[in-house]
């Protein structure tokens, strides 16, 4: 097999491939058995009909066709190897000569994966936000509490105020008729909520229990219901009971029914606890971010575009499987953020590039280093991947075995490690 | 049957016609009618060869039913003609 290799400019490449002519007639031959294998033709059996009968009747290009799909893939898989060259686009197939008696020339076109030059990536300097927790912070986690705790409670002679609830009995007129939909008992409202009519619950201000008043109101101008609109009624309201929110004090007694702990001290200590814990992992991530982004940022690369196109489809298809989940599609939710495909991928070219560089230097990171992947690495990472989908670990390792995927797991695992060898060089400031 | 073309109807391509090839004999579909003379002159005319043998067969045709519908299959009479040696015919060119 003869190669020649030529750039065509700083990303594209054509390679020329000859395969020699015993291997065409080979080939031929092999796809000839194939299909007469599949063809149904009346008057043989299966797998017995006579390459001329089979020619005149499928057509010698579709014979032939399958001929260059058997030599091309195989030799230009070798030609790539031999070369070490490693595309990331589909190839772009012409043919020079085909013929059965003749050796196969034919050209393919591809992207090269781009070279990345590695800059500094031991030892990077990243901002860490600190992981504190202040004292205000514990106190709004007890007042949250003390809140989801509160008790509605009857106070006795208490006037009515803003944020209390008032059990009261209405009745509504019009005009001295009673209205549709305007009575009421026992009905619990808040004062100040504004779910009533406005002005409503302000005249019921200062009423205690067991007090009537006469409520004079105007219905706004665009109310829901259009006969009520705009008309001044009156209500007869009579406050039954005025409710107030307890809210716990903060003891031990309150300190037992919210959590296990017997004392203050010890459920403000759990908090605190809880809470530097977040704050750590949430500085942790940041740190690990700033710390790839430095050392993305130190790497020289030039990105062809298509590279960058193909991860823009990727993130976009992604971001399809994610809407279909809940119930969406891509379309859908197109539509209804007004944003046109073209405005969406621009908005999402940043990370991309972002992405496929990340990628990029971590794997010539991981080729810098010898990182390698053992068994062990990959049952562990198929593990994690059960975890996370609450699958049985056999059924995970089946489907990465079946669905051939046991290379892009290679890969994740590859740049995992990777990203392990910088985090560990690298320096928090 | 005066035109020697209304006397070949069509080769018969099946696996065990083209087993027969090997032994210089062409099989081909003919009416019913035709006898082995007429055969032998329609053959030796189109194809300008030295017919050696005309074998003839006549095949039935099968009875076929859909429910309680019954047909069958037109007969059609097989000839096997065997050229001299070195002679061929070349088929598919549409007689």
């Amino acid at each position: 097999m003869k190669v020649s290799a030529e750039k065509i400019d700083a990303h594209r490449m054509v390679l020329e491939l000859e395969v020699p002519q015993p291997e065409v007639a080979k080939a031929v031959d092999k796809a000839y058995h194939k299909l007469a294998a599949k063809v149904n033709i009346p008057g043989f059996r299966k797998g017995k009909v006579p390459r001329k009968v089979l020619e005149m009747r499928i057509g010698k290009a579709a014979l032939m066709d399958e001929a260059f799909e058997l030599l091309a893939s195989p030799a230009y898989i070798k030609a790539l190897e031999e070369q070490d060259i490693e595309p990331v686009t589909r190839p772009e197939i012409e043919v020079v000569t085909f013929e059965e008696d003749k050796p196969l020339v034919f050209k393919v076109k591809f992207v090269v994966k781009p070279v990345i030059e590695l800059g500094e990536y031991k030892g990077i300097k990243a901002a860490k936000p600190p992981a504190k927790v202040d004292e205000e912070e514990v106190n709004k986690q007890i007042e949250n509490l003390r809140n989801r705790h509160a008790k509605m409670v009857v106070v006795e002679d208490a006037a009515l105020a803003e944020g209390d609830f008032a059990i009261i009995d209405f009745e509504g007129f019009i005009d001295g008729a009673p209205f549709k939909g305007g009575e009421g008992k026992g009905y619990p409202l808040e004062i100040g909520s504004g779910s009533f009519i406005p002005g409503f619950e302000d005249q019921l201000l200062g009423a205690k229990a067991g007090e009537e008043r006469d409520v004079k109101v105007e219905f706004p101008a665009e109310y829901m219901a259009p006969d009520l609109a705009g008309k001044t009624a009156e209500f007869k309201v009579r406050v039954n009971d005025v409710k107030r929110r307890e809210v716990p004090a903060v003891d031990a007694e309150f300190v037992k029914e919210v959590s296990d702990f017997d004392s203050v001290e010890e459920l403000k200590a759990d908090i605190e606890n809880n809470l530097i814990k977040a704050a750590e992992s949430k500085a942790d991530r940041e740190f690990r971010t700033n710390v790839i982004k430095a050392a993305v940022d130190n790497c020289t690369v030039d990105l062809p575009e298509e590279v960058i196109e193909n991860e823009i489809d990727s993130m976009l298809r992604e971001m399809d499987v994610n809407l279909q989940n809940r119930g969406m599609s891509l379309a859908k939710y197109m539509e209804a953020t007004k944003t046109p495909i073209d405005k969406l991928r621009a908005n999402y070219r940043e990370s991309a590039i972002e992405s496929v560089k990340t990628d990029l230097m971590l794997e010539a990171i991981a080729k810098n280093e010898n990182i390698e992947v053992t068994p062990d690495d990959l049952e562990k990472e198929i593990q994690v991947m059960a975890a996370a989908y609450r699958a049985p670990v056999e059924d995970v390792r089946r489907i990465i075995l079946t669905e051939g995927r046991m290379e892009a797991l290679t890969r994740t695992v590859i740049r995992k490690k990777a990203a392990q060898v910088v985090m560990d060089a690298a320096e928090a400031v | 049957m005066a035109n020697a073309r209304d006397i070949l109807i069509r080769p018969l391509i099946t696996e065990k016609a083209t087993a027969l090839m090997a032994d210089n004999k062409y099989t081909f579909v003919v009416p019913l009618k035709a006898n082995k003379i007429e055969i032998r002159q329609a053959v030796e005319q189109i194809f300008k060869v030295k017919v050696l043998d005309v074998n003839t067969i006549r095949v039935m045709g099968k009875m076929k039913r859909m429910g309680k519908n019954q047909g069958k299959r037109p007969d059609y009479k097989k000839a096997i003609v065997k050229l001299a040696p070195g002679q061929s015919i070349e088929f598919f060119e549409g007689l």
